[in-house]
This record gives structure tokens, sequence and C-alpha cells, in this order.
């Protein structure tokens, strides 16, 4: 840890590559919470590291890392939405800040028990349905495939993609109070 | 539709306009649903996570394609988009910031091969282009360039997990990384931490079961870092450093060569010519060869081949024996079609116990011979149809049991083939495995393993 009241100018490239990539999975759910799609995030996120790469001067401690590149990451992100409304059907600028507000209060350990959480709350689904949650960031056409494995329509296999996300969201709520209790 | 659910189905793209204006009006009135959209996210980024993780894992069959991003209404979106990715990376930055980013395009090509066998989810044709996933070299070398230009070389045994362009996992081998210039920044994540390259090239082995990798700068510099201090250390021209789950210990120079590990003591005992095989319906015994110990079982079981062979382990003292292996090295007998049987053909190992039929010649015909109801089975090994060269056999308690049981004269196993042909014309393959006098392999071995 730095001397606080010293800049972190001398920061390293290893040294900043460390901290971000430490807190990349946070960053990345943060991005997640204002744009509508991952393609969208990891742009934001690219463009977020090259200005915090270039404003690292500013960073006065490194356990301030991850609030200070959320407000550069939120910037991004919220600047990209008017070139994602072409695509998607995304909720409004004003709900969009208060959501923001909101995920920018997750710190690292919060993040850390979501992700622990959701692994035990995964391991309760029955192997067919875990493929299914997983499968829309596995591949182009994968919840196709699997609707037509299972001889059903993609519009059945999305309503229970939704219902069965709800449980797992729920799932993980329950778990992330128990933890944080 | 209930809140939960339209806050899932918004993040997959599957609301309509005036579902989305249903849900904006829902969490602009409501800061606990806004806190739940938030974790929902980090839900979902959790589980993008977990997909991608189990795409590197051969085992799990979630994923035969690469992870890519669905989009399931805007296909054209993704793909604007992933190019807009392209031009930011190449555009701006120093190159290390693009490590850790996920590309859902190819990721690397699969540059040469020599005399690579692989066992892998990706493409294994040189030329080929790699998403991210597992790859693991069984024998030979492989090059792997990465869209980089970053270059790996790895010699078998190796395990390597692309991530991405500028990153990549070594869980077990060695490789020689060249990083030209574009690619500086280039992380190698190893078992206890992962380097990152400032140019040229550097050698890393990483012998896995929680021993130390090691890194050699060939040329250029790097930093090793130690996942469970954060400690880093940089290494130069010709350093080294070796990487342990709690310290990094750097050199100048190589890393003195590691002895080789203290084996247990193994007393190995062989069949010393005492082994045949024998085949229905063979009255001449004109189909067998003596270097060949063959196990067959056809479709009508008119040319049925088994295996038996024996030992003479009274010398061996199977009190203090620990464990025991029988070791049978399989070798091609040119004989029959390999696709004609299952993918996975089981072979099985009899202890002979009837009296009648220890004293077995090496001419004896089929009727002669000891078969499986003149025994007892003592375990089951498999072999996939599309090897033919390999070391098999059984090692477990039934085994040692029945020999220290059985030791007073020479004891004698059985080899059977339990899976037969598959449906469909022409014949199956014979599996053969060495004898003693085969030119090339070892024939069937009794290891005895003491503490």
């Amino acid at each position: 840890m730095s001397d606080s009241s010293e800049p972190l100018q001398k920061l390293s490239e290893g040294e900043f590559m460390r901290l971000f990539v430490k807190h990349e999975p946070a960053l990345r759910a943060f991005a997640r919470s204002i744009l509508p799609d991952w393609n969208s995030v990891e742009d934001a996120l690219q463009e977020a590291s090259v200005t915090m790469w270039e404003k690292l001067g500013q960073l006065r401690d490194e356990g301030g890392f991850l609030p200070w590149a959320k407000v550069i990451l939120r910037f991004k992100c919220l600047s990209s939405i008017a070139t994602a409304r072409r695509n998607w059907n995304v909720l409004s600028d004003q709900v969009l800040e208060l959501i923001a507000d909101e995920a920018e209060a997750f710190d690292a350990e919060e993040i850390v028990t979501v992700r622990q959480a959701l692994n035990t709350c995964l391991s309760r689904f029955s192997p067919p349905h875990q493929e299914l949650l997983l499968a829309p960031y596995a591949g182009d056409g994968r919840v196709k495939q699997l609707a037509e494995q299972g001889r059903t329509s993609v519009n059945a296999l999305y309503k229970l993609l939704g219902r069965l996300r709800a449980k797992l969201a729920t799932c993980v709520r329950g778990q992330v109070a128990t933890e944080m209790s | 539709m209930d809140s939960q659910i339209l806050i899932q189905r918004y993040l997959l793209g599957d609301l309509t306009k005036a579902e989305v204006v249903e849900l904006d009006r829902l969490l602009e009135d409501d800061p606990e649903l806004r806190r739940e959209f938030a974790l929902a996210a980090a839900v979902d980024s959790g589980l993008r996570e977990i997909s991608f993780e189990r795409a590197a894992e051969p085992s799990q069959d979630v994923n035969p394609g690469r992870p890519a991003i669905v989009s399931r209404r805007f296909v054209l979106a993704t793909v604007v988009s992933m190019s807009a990715v392209v031009v930011v990376m190449v555009a701006f930055g120093p190159a290390f910031l693009r490590a850790g980013l996920f590309d859902a395009a190819p990721v690397a090509t699969l540059v040469s091969c020599e005399n690579a066998a692989w066992e892998s989810s990706l493409p294994t044709t040189p030329g080929s282009d790699l998403g991210p996933g597992l790859m693991k070299l069984v024998s030979g070398i492989a090059t792997v360039r990465f869209r980089s230009g970053a270059e790996l070389m790895m010699e078998a045994p190796a395990s390597l997990v692309l991530i991405s362009k500028m990153k990549a996992r070594l869980d077990g081998g060695a490789a020689v990384v060249t990083v030209p210039e574009p690619a500086i920044g280039f992380v190698l994540e190893t078992p206890n931490g992962y380097v990152v390259d400032h140019g040229t090239q550097f050698a890393v082995h990483v012998a896995g079961d929680g021993k130390p990798s090691d890194f050699e700068v060939i040329k250029g510099e790097i930093s090793v870092y130690l996942s469970s201090t954060g400690e880093e250390v940089r290494l130069t021209d010709r350093q080294s450093a070796s990487l342990s789950e709690q310290k990094i210990t750097s050199f100048d120079g190589q890393i003195p060569e590691r002895a080789l590990e203290e084996t247990p003591r193994i007393v190995r005992v062989g069949t010393e010519g005492r082994a045949t095989s024998v085949i229905r319906n063979d009255k001449r015994r004109k189909r067998c060869h003596p270097d060949l110990l063959m196990a067959k079982r056809g479709q009508n079981d008119e040319w049925d081949r088994r295996s038996m062979f024996s030992f003479e382990i009274s010398d061996v003292d199977l009190d203090e024996v620990t464990s025991a292996r029988l070791r049978l090295n399989q070798v091609p007998s040119g004989i029959g079609f390999a696709t004609r049987l299952p993918k996975v053909n089981r072979f099985a190992i009899y202890g002979v116990t009837s009296e009648a039929k220890r004293d077995w010649e090496i001419e004896s015909l089929w009727e002669d011979s000891p078969g499986p109801d003149d025994g007892v089975l003592l375990g089951t090994f498999e072999v996939p149809r599309s090897v033919q060269r390999g070391s098999f056999g059984i090692e477990n308690q039934k085994l040692l049991d029945f020999l220290r049981t059985h030791n007073a004269t020479p004891v004698t196993l059985l080899l059977i083939r339990e899976t037969g042909q598959i449906e469909g014309e022409g014949p199956g393959l014979t599996h053969s495995f060495a004898s003693d006098s085969h030119p090339e392999a070892s024939g069937p071995t009794l290891e005895f393993l003491f503490d």
C-alpha cells in the first residue's frame, strides 16, 4: 500500500495492471448495470482503462482505485448509451443514473460474495437448467440449438430462462444477505 | 409481468419497447428494485465468467463452440460493436491494457504442429483460428500465434488455456514465448501467479501438482507476479525465477537443473517367455504370432482370441508390497478395422485359480487353455479404438490379494476383450500387446511397489 500523502505517479505498468485485473470483475459488473449488452460493456471498459492509465496521477491511494475507476467508467458508459439505443430498447437516462448510483455502492467484497453465492446457487439447479442458464454466453445460436434439441421454441426457452434467472437471483440475494449480515 | 422477470429479460435483451417503459417506471419509483437490478447485473456478470470458465474445460460439454456474446435480436450490432473493440485496441493506450479483456472473436492461430497429438475442444489443424478455450498437447510440439503477435511454442505434455489475444494460462508443460513490440504486455498466467512480458522472449516450465514454475528470460524483460502476496520481480536477459505458492526466488543465469525425483522402490517381474495367445477354431495355431498377445471378441465368436501369461513371484516379499500393477504395452496388430469397434473397448484381467488349467502350454489350443470360468475377475481397463499404442493395465487391491494367495506356484493371468464389434460388415480390430519377444515394446510386467 502506498503512502496516502504521496501521488501514485510512480505506479508501474505492472502495478497498475495488477490493480486493474484485481478489480476487473467488479468494474465489468458495474458497467453491465448501465449498458444493455456485453459488447458495449467491453468497449466502455476498454476505453475507460485507457483513460485510467492516462489519469493515473490523480490516484492518491491504491485503496481508492475501485471508486476512482468507477467514476471514469460511469462516464464512459453513460456517454455510450446513445449509441446503444440505436440497437437496443434501453431504460431512460434518468433511471440509468439512479441504477449507477446503486451499483457504485457495491464494493469489491460484495462482488466476491455475489460470485461465491452464485456458485452455490447455480449448483442447486439441474444440469439441463444450468446449461440453459449459461447458454446465452456460450456462442451464437446456443439457445436456439438447445431449443431444437428439446423440441421447443426459442421464445419458450427465453421465457423459461427469464424465470430461472429470477429464481437464481432470489437465491443469490438470500445468500448475500446471510453472508453480509 | 413480475418485476424480477422483467429485469432478467431486459438483461437478456428480450423485452419489447413497451415492457422497457414499464420496467423504467417501476425502477424510477422503487429504490429497492434498483438495488436488485444492480445485483442482477452482477449475477449476469458472474454467470458469464462461469460460462467462459466451463468453456475452457473439455469435460464440461456445455459449449461446443467458442464463447461469444449472444445478441438474440441484434446480430449485426454485435459484429459492428466487436469491430469497434478492435479499433479501440489498436488505436489507443499501452498494450497491457488489453490484457484481461475477453475477446469473443478468435484470439489466436495454430501456426504449426510437429508430431502433435491433442486433447482439445479447439481445432488442431495447423492454420486454424482458435477461440478462447483449452488446448491439451499430449505429444509433440506446437506453436500458437496470438492475434496480438505474441507467439507461444509449447512442448508436450502441456495444457494451455487461451483467454484473449493478450492473455493465456499455462497449467502445465514447457513453453517459449516470443513477444514482439505490438504485443508488449502479454500476460501468461501459471498456477501460482502470472508473468507480464515487456518484450522479446522468455521460457517457462510449469511442473504442476503444486511444484514451482520456472521462468527464464532469453532476451528482453519480464515481470513475474506471485498471486498469494502480490510480490513482483523484474527479470532481464538471462535472469531466471522460480515461482512457488508462497515465494519468488530469482537467479542470475539459468535455474539450476532440478534433481530427478527420488522414485519409490519398484520390483518388476516379467513372464520370462511364459506368454501366449489362443484362437478359437485355430487348430494348428497358424494365426498366432510369437511377438503378439492378442485379444478379440468377434461378431460370431469364430475367431475370438485371448491371451495368458504367467509370472514366477515366489521370490517377491509380498508382505512388504504396498501395491501391485500389471502393465501391458499395446502394439498394432495390423489385423481388422478399428472403425468396426465401439469407441471405447474394455478388457478384463482374470487370475486363474483352476488347478487343472494352470499347466497350460505355449502351444495350447483354445479348448485346453484357461478361460474366464477358470479364474476370478481381478479388474478391467479401457482402450479407445483410436489408440493402438500405449501402456495399459490394472492396479488394485484385488490383484495384490490374488498374488499374495497364489504365489506358491507361477501365477497365471488371463486377458480377454469384453467388448465386441459394432453392427455392420467387416472384421473388427484385433487388439494386441507385446510379448517378451516383441522387438520394440516390453512384454507383460508385474510391478510391485514398496514403501
